[in-house]
């Protein structure tokens, strides 16, 4: 028996109700649920009956849930988050390695500068912080006015925090302290600003694409 | 059930192998194929089987097709081309696997 629209809008607000609607989730987990209750009334059960039990079966996917990888502040259901922290442990890699790496490299190793070369090197990161600064700026922009969720936006939300690093690297003076030697506190703050704007501008792209094939899909 | 942890690394084989033989499936009629045919020794759990999708999607092995099933829309899954290839070497793999397990289970031993 299939279920009426009034059924299946029933079992949509409960899946929205448990944040579950990101569009690159929401169709099959609602095809799911509702083939779940179909399967149970075609075997006897009432239409409440039905969608009771497939509650209690995927309460432990809909839990609300956050990961360490993520930032324990950020939560949703375990289904979304199982598939975002996927996504996003390739660049856990990245993000320490770039937060960490520079700075117990410069702490270590004593490089002299000329003066010219100091100027470069303040220049080169000023420069590049700065335009990682306004793209970081733009992508939380286009994302405050994206009305669609993906699970690439919610990876993103968690991510915005990272500007901070990229405003620090814009207001330091110069990455060099009074004895000419690099200030590995400074580059690192540098670094980890652009590994985080790669990994907005990563995941900035999937949602996006992920819009189009979403849309494309249903047209055909 | 400890059965469920030997299939766990399989899981994306089983997926394949199901495609191959299916032209096109969705989730649910995943995990009821899988119920049926291991007569309900192996369960694959939603929570496993929607991450597994994605991941052979997003490495080209898998195409995914909307359609209008009645009053709500549908996500089947088929295999590309790559998919198709892969499939081939995924199930060879498995058939080595199992022989060396068979192998380490139940050897036999000779005392010529």
């Amino acid at each position: 028996m299939e279920l009426t629209t009034n059924q299946i809008q029933e079992i949509e607000t409960y899946i929205k109700s448990k944040d579950v609607d990101y569009i690159d989730l929401k169709i099959e987990i609602l095809d799911h649920l509702i083939s779940d209750v179909e399967h149970k009334i075609n075997k006897g059960f009432s239409f409440e009956s039905a969608l009771q039990l497939t509650k209690q079966k995927w309460s432990k996917h809909f839990r609300s849930s956050s990961s360490i990888f993520l930032g324990l502040q950020f939560s949703t259901s375990k289904v979304v988050l199982k598939k975002a922290v996927k996504a996003f442990r390739p660049f856990y890699v990245l993000y320490v390695v770039s937060c960490i790496l520079p700075f117990v490299i410069f702490r270590n190793v004593s490089v002299d500068f000329t003066e010219s070369r100091m100027s470069f090197v303040n220049a080169f990161f000023k420069t590049t912080t700065l335009l990682a600064l306004l793209y970081f700026i733009f992508i939380i922009f286009k994302m405050m006015r994206s009305k669609e969720k993906t699970t690439y936006r919610f990876i993103l939300k968690t991510q915005y925090l990272g500007i901070s690093f990229l405003i620090i690297a814009q207001t330091v003076t110069s990455y060099f302290d009074k004895l000419g030697q690099i200030n590995s506190v400074f580059v690192g703050f540098s670094f980890a600003g652009l590994a985080t704007t790669y990994i907005c501008h990563h995941f900035y792209k999937k949602h996006v694409l992920e819009i189009a094939k979403n849309k494309q899909r249903l047209r055909l | 059930m400890g059965n469920q942890k030997l299939f766990k690394g399989s899981l994306q084989t089983i997926i394949l192998k199901l495609l191959a033989q299916n032209d096109k499936m969705y989730g649910y009629e995943i995990t009821q194929k899988v119920k049926e045919l291991t007569k309900g020794e192996l369960k694959i759990t939603e929570g496993a089987l929607y991450p597994a999708l994605h991941k052979l999607e997003a490495d080209g092995l898998l195409d995914v097709e909307v359609a209008k099933v009645g009053n709500r829309l549908r996500k089947y899954y088929k295999l590309t081309e790559h998919g198709t290839k892969e499939t081939a070497n995924k199930l060879e793999e498995m058939q080595e696997f199992l022989k060396t397990m068979q192998h380490l289970v139940n050897p036999k031993f000779s005392l010529e």
